[in-house]
């Protein structure tokens, strides 16, 4: 639940999108636009909130998946590194501080709200030299080919219209031998923890979205979105499709969200 | 392979350290010279191994890099205690206790750091979880510390002398030290000819 927001970084912010140029918005049918729209509103105003959010929605939770994925990601001194949807720089931060001073971290966002908060927020800690902050959608990522070593979306992937487009754009980017890592919110196999999941995403995380950022509506897209996400073996086929090998996946906390990983040939 | 067991008790370490470093800013700024180099930390007992990532936040905790490490040091989880809690920081670090492979000199500035900050973890401790828990865990340590070193140290000391000033195997820690001062003098110097040949270099090419 913790970076549920952050799905709403790439936008537009459906799951799948159509010839007719409407999209999911949760279980609705709506007009791409129109969603884009909403979702870049929500995300202006919660921006500042993000962080507090993210603690308060997953228990603080959030921070162990991603330190996870970043002790698998295999970083080192001298990477270069691409931060997809990296929202408030949770990752980026961390990296800059494994690439070193001869390495770089491309901190990627497309909503300009988040990147100023997580410019702000790294520079404020001292994180300058290594970390550039770009505006960018996923499904055409402004790089050159061949020239990240690890590429990273959290949280991200789930809300991009077109989620095929994005990863044959991220195996493009990609070096060959580096890694693309995808930590997405997934679907449990365990039915009680399916139950109590259900019955937090849509009753309880709204009510936190209402307190907090006043906006019940958005938190429970969030949830509806999560269920319209490709399930783990699904997700992993579309990765292969899209030219990365030796993918596999990791589930966390009983699938509630799995690490994607799958490497350029 | 990093698990949620894991990444848990890294995360809580690494915020509790973090909390403790944010109450001395002084030590903060000298840890932010050690920004960029990674010190590997391999206990042997119980047997782990993580490095640390300073910078000017605090540290950053990591389960592996120990391939990328600048400076390795090892030890029992005793001798690393004795470490924070030694008036002698620079005897608990390179005297019997903790092996250090790698960068001396980034060892050196690390228990540099330590000499100066005065930490006193029992108090910083204090602050966060109460006095009497604090009091007790550092009792705690306290008292397995003295332990280690009562139960341990006389022969290590036996051991010690027998190699330093029998057997002449080791260095005295002096002798070491002059060594150490003489190595960052020459590599200065070296520094210094270096920087001044290509200054000519630059003036020649230009003529």
């Amino acid at each position: 639940m913790a970076a549920l927001l952050s799905s709403l970084k790439t936008d537009p912010i459906m799951s799948e999108h159509n010839k007719d140029q409407t999209t999911h918005f949760g279980y609705e049918q709506v007009n791409s636009e129109d969603k884009v729209k909403r979702v870049a509103d929500v995300f202006h105003s919660v921006a500042g909130k993000y962080d507090l959010m993210n603690d308060l929605m997953s228990g603080g939770v959030h921070r162990l998946w991603k330190r996870i994925t970043i002790e698998q990601s295999g970083v080192r001194r001298g990477m270069n590194v691409l931060d997809i949807a990296g929202g408030t720089g949770d990752l980026t931060l961390r990296f800059s501080r494994l690439v070193g001073p001869t390495g770089n971290v491309v901190l990627a966002d497309i909503n300009d709200s988040m990147l100023k908060v997580g410019r702000d927020k790294l520079y404020d800690k001292g994180v300058t030299g290594n970390v550039e902050f770009v505006q960018a959608n996923a499904e055409a990522l402004p790089f050159p080919d061949n020239h990240f070593d690890v590429i990273t979306i959290a949280f991200g992937l789930r809300n991009v219209t077109d989620k095929d487009a994005a990863l044959r754009s991220m195996a493009r980017v990609l070096k060959p031998g580096g890694k693309v890592m995808v930590l997405e919110f997934s679907k449990t196999d365990n039915p009680l923890l399916t139950k109590a999941y259900d019955f937090y995403s849509f009753n309880i995380l709204p009510q936190i979205g209402q307190m907090i950022a006043g906006d019940a509506d958005s938190y429970r897209y969030l949830a509806e979105s999560i269920r319209m996400h490709p399930d783990q073996d699904t997700l992993k086929g579309m990765m292969e499709q899209a030219g990365l090998v030796n993918c596999k996946y990791q589930n966390m906390t009983g699938g509630v969200v799995a690490l994607h990983t799958g490497i350029k040939p | 392979m990093l698990d949620m067991l894991s990444s848990t008790l890294f995360t809580m370490a690494e915020g509790s350290v973090n909390a403790l470093l944010r109450n001395d800013p002084a030590s903060l700024q000298q840890l932010s010279q050690l920004d960029g180099k990674i010190i590997a930390i391999q206990l042997t007992q119980p047997e782990l191994r993580f490095a640390i990532l300073p910078n000017a936040d605090g540290l950053q905790l990591h389960s592996q890099l120990g391939l990328d490490a600048d400076v390795t040091l090892s030890g029992s989880a005793n001798d690393f205690i004795r470490l924070l809690s030694s008036p002698d920081k620079a005897d608990a670090m390179f005297g019997n206790g903790i092996s250090v492979t790698g960068n001396n000199g980034l060892a050196t500035q690390l228990q540099q750091i330590l000499s100066t900050s005065h930490i006193d973890w029992e108090g910083k401790l204090a602050s966060l979880i109460g006095d009497l828990p604090a009091h007790q865990l550092a009792g705690f340590l306290s008292f397995k510390g003295n332990q280690y070193r009562t139960v341990g140290s006389s022969l290590m000391e036996n051991l010690q002398e027998y190699l330093k000033e029998e057997s002449d195997l080791l260095p005295a820690r002096p002798q070491v030290e002059d060594f150490l001062n003489a190595v960052d003098t020459l590599r200065d110097d070296a520094d210094r000819l270096e920087a001044r040949f290509q200054a000519l270099s630059a003036r020649i090419n230009k003529d």
